[in-house]
């Protein structure tokens, strides 16, 4: 029997429902519920001489704490696997989060509000780094997905690279007839535009020293002292640096939402390893040290 | 003169293909990107009309820049050259090369024109994923991740794991990254020194370690070593002895679990962890030392400036003994709720021996106004009055205020907290003498007390030596020394033989010396002389 395909129709589409909205928000209400039971315990609970990792709500909180974070971790793996329904990747990805969050309440409520130089300060420390870094990344994923849609509009990413290509060619064409100084304004632009710049300009989307730009600023500065028309050549590279600066522009928005959308991870996942490892520290010398 | 100016290009293969050659019959050539140009370079690196090509003699030719822009030959940016076609000398002007020989055939120059291969585009298809991607690379996730993974277990783990197992923590200190926080102020001088109380792996702080400084014992060697550890490690001079008063087991069956359910839980898993709450250190809290004390009723708890040691206590007196029977029937102590409803001290009483029966002791409450029977003829009361002969005594002997006071015969033991037991040569010998007879020295001769069989020893010594009495003794206390004077020193002559005997069986007689102090008791467990 040959295996049915389902196929996405206009109903699901209707009915689609970001991670943070799935099962009608399950997983908030199931951290809400955490964070509110561990705040109600730690407020009841008389611990002496003082709340601490050390008293057996500490420890609770500690276990909880730590399985949770070993479980967000393989979040890792889980997300190499797509699947669907109640324990579908989406749901994962819902839990992570929320749960994630309350990992901060539970965490701090586990150290008892007290910090130090230490081992178990740092654990606490990479902890929440991981978390603020969820934050963002929950967040850009939230918005920026859209945001990546309405710049690329029915292009691709290799559409705009052959057009920067197709227009360099056109360009070292036109500036054929163009003398040694004219020709090397051209250059600028076709050999020496560096398409991504640095993490800085990805994450802004700034780019003040950009090649083409400096080669239209270059161009215009000829163009008011030689009137227009005078040179066709030149008219005709003006228009094309002009037109790949608009390519180049569509380009780099769409590098800068997607280096926003990665650019988290670059903490998330390396700080989340340096916190099991700091976790790990932190219960064997708990445990070695009794 | 000929100039034959071939272009080679690459093939889809890899492979060059060599166009037709291009002849110019002329003395010379231009090289440059304008249409008017021999030799025509597309490359806007390559000026309008760059340089000239000449033919200089049989096999030199000379290359010269028609304007400012230089061109490369023989690895050297260069406005005129003259080159020897044997050598086959090449020149670059942007990106293309053009390499110069004499051809084989007839006289002409060849010019064979390549482009070189640069480096892919910027907008090439290749590079899209490192464009619109932030990089890979030796700081991409990855690497990194397992770095500060590894780094994390080394230096947090692995360091003070390997420090402890070699004993070098106390010189590098790899261990102070575990610690919570701050020892109180009694064992900061520990505070770098974790082993001192972790002593095994994975172990809770057991009492012996407490107990190493802490312990309080009678045996001066012992307490010279418990001192000596103590000050080696840094530690204060005066600190607090402790005594343990009860047995291990009888203490963890005392006290007692908390009434609440999660407090029972809570020790039960301290039990089953090896954490048991019996311990030193599970009332005497350690590392934290920077939390402001609880207010009480009584005490009022201040803000705090800053992080100040404190011990904390948790469990008190109270804690075990207010239901001490509940949790520990065997126990003959009474429950003591507090200081307010403690019971009445039961001290331990002598009672007196019936018979040759051993002296035993019972604990009687101080209601019932017990007396205590020490064996001794002179009571506290007759030693402390301010008339009498005690008194008339101490007057004679200078005492001060002529009376005996409670610290002219108890002295406070070395820890200050009680007294020392009472010595009979140091605290009674000043009226109670036992001198019988001048020494050989400045010293009389003194008979050794609490032991009969030495008393006996002593004097058949004497005897056998000619004992009699000599000179004065030394000192002279009232009324006792004289009867030692009608004992020893009446008769001048030597006592010897059944004389002797007699004398020795006198002291332990009813009315003997002894008996001057101690009531009399048969010495059964002594040999007379017969």
């Amino acid at each position: 029997m040959a295996k049915q395909v389902r196929q996405a129709n206009r109903s699901d589409v209707r009915k689609h429902e970001g991670f943070l909205r799935d099962g009608n928000f399950r997983w908030l209400w199931v951290a809400l519920a955490l964070c509110a039971t561990s705040i109600a315990a730690y407020v009841m609970i008389d611990a002496e001489p003082r709340p601490r990792g050390g008293t057996m709500y500490g420890y609770i909180m500690g276990t909880i704490g730590a399985l949770l974070i070993v479980w967000l971790s393989l979040f890792g793996i889980r997300k190499r696997v797509i699947t669907s329904g109640v324990y579908s990747l989406k749901a994962w990805l819902s839990a992570h989060v929320y749960l994630g969050l309350s990992l901060l309440v539970i965490g701090t409520l586990h150290a008892g509000l007290h910090f130090g130089w230490n081992v178990h300060t740092l654990a606490y420390g990479l902890m929440v780094l991981v978390i603020v870094s969820g934050m963002f990344g929950a967040y850009a994923y939230a918005v920026l997905p859209r945001e990546l849609s309405l710049n690329r509009g029915e292009t691709t990413q290799r559409q705009w690279l052959e057009t920067i290509r197709s227009l360099d060619a056109q360009l070292r064409e036109a500036a054929q007839p163009l003398d040694r100084a004219e020709a090397d304004i051209v250059r600028l632009s076709t050999e020496q535009t560096d398409i991504s710049g640095s993490l800085l300009n990805r994450l802004t989307g700034q780019y003040p020293n950009c090649s083409t730009q400096r080669a239209i600023n270059e161009l215009a500065r000829i163009h008011r002292s030689t009137p227009r028309g005078s040179n066709a050549s030149l008219d005709q590279v003006d228009a094309l640096l002009k037109r790949k600066q608009e390519t180049l522009a569509q380009a780099r928005r769409n590098i800068r939402i997607k280096s926003l959308l990665q650019i988290w991870l670059y903490i998330h996942v390396p700080v989340t390893f340096a916190l099991l490892a700091a976790l790990t520290a932190h219960i064997i010398s708990v445990f070695f040290y009794w | 003169m000929t100039f034959a100016v071939r272009t080679i290009t690459r093939s889809a293969t890899g492979g060059d293909i060599v166009h037709r050659p291009q002849r110019f019959e002329t003395d010379s050539v231009v090289i440059g990107r304008g249409s008017d140009c021999d030799i025509r370079l597309a490359d806007l690196a390559v000026s309008l009309r760059h340089a000239r090509l000449r033919q200089t003699g049989p096999d030199k030719v000379l290359v010269e820049a028609l304007g400012s822009e230089p061109f490369e030959a023989a690895g050297k940016f260069t406005t005129r050259v003259e080159l020897t076609l044997a050598g086959k000398p090449k020149l670059i002007f942007g990106s293309h090369i053009l390499a110069l020989s004499a051809s084989d055939e007839d006289d002409s120059i060849l010019v064979d024109v390549t482009r070189q291969d640069s480096a892919p585009e910027g907008a090439s298809a290749s590079n899209e994923d490192r464009i619109f991607n932030l990089g890979s690379g030796p700081f991409s996730k990855r690497p990194v991740a397992w770095t500060l993974a590894v780094l994390g277990l080394v230096l947090c783990l692995a360091w003070p794991v390997a420090s402890f197992l070699t004993h070098s923590n106390r010189t590098i200190h790899a261990d102070q990254q575990w610690s919570t926080g701050p020892l109180s102020k009694s064992h900061a001088f520990l505070g770098k020194n974790c082993q001192a109380c972790h002593v095994k792996a994975f172990v809770s702080v057991r009492d012996e370690t407490c107990l190493a400084c802490h312990r309080s014992t009678s045996n001066p060697e012992a307490a010279r070593l418990v001192a000596n550890t103590e000050q080696s490690w840094g530690g204060p001079k005066n600190l607090d002895l402790i005594r343990e008063h009860a047995d291990h087991d009888r203490l963890l069956r005392a006290a007692p679990l908390p009434n609440d359910f999660v407090g029972k839980v809570k020790v039960l898993f301290q039990r089953q962890f090896n954490h048991n709450s019996d311990r030193c250190a599970s009332c005497h809290l350690e590392h934290l030392a920077d939390t402001p004390a609880k207010a009480t009723a009584t005490v009022k708890a201040l803000p705090l400036p800053r992080a100040t040691p404190v011990l904390h206590t948790v469990n008190d007196c109270a804690s075990c003994h207010a239901r001490l029977r509940r949790s520990l029937g065997s126990t003959s102590l009474r429950d003591a709720p507090d200081w307010r409803h403690h019971p009445e001290f039961r001290p331990l009483i002598a009672r007196a021996p019936v018979g040759l029966s051993t002296p035993g002791f019972d604990r009687i409450s101080l209601l019932q106004n017990p007396v205590d029977y020490t064996g001794l003829i002179f009571s506290h009361k007759s030693h402390l009055s301010r008339t009498g002969g005690v008194a008339r005594m101490a007057a004679g002997l200078r005492f001060a205020g002529g009376a005996l006071a409670c610290a002219d015969c108890h002295r406070p033991s070395k820890d200050g907290k009680g007294f020392a037991p009472v010595e009979m040569l140091r605290d009674c010998s000043a009226c109670h003498s036992l001198a019988f007879a001048p020494g050989a020295g400045a010293g009389p001769r003194v008979l050794p007390h609490g032991h009969a069989d030495k008393v006996i020893a002593t004097l058949q010594a004497f005897y056998a030596e000619g004992g009699r009495a000599g000179s004065e003794p030394a000192r002279q206390p009232p009324g006792f020394l004289a009867q030692l004077g009608r004992i020893f020193s009446g008769p001048q002559r030597p006592v010897v033989g059944a004389a002797a005997t007699g004398r020795i069986r006198a002291l332990f007689a009813p009315k003997g010396l002894c008996s001057e102090c101690h009531t009399p008791v048969a010495p059964s467990d002594i040999q007379l002389p017969p």
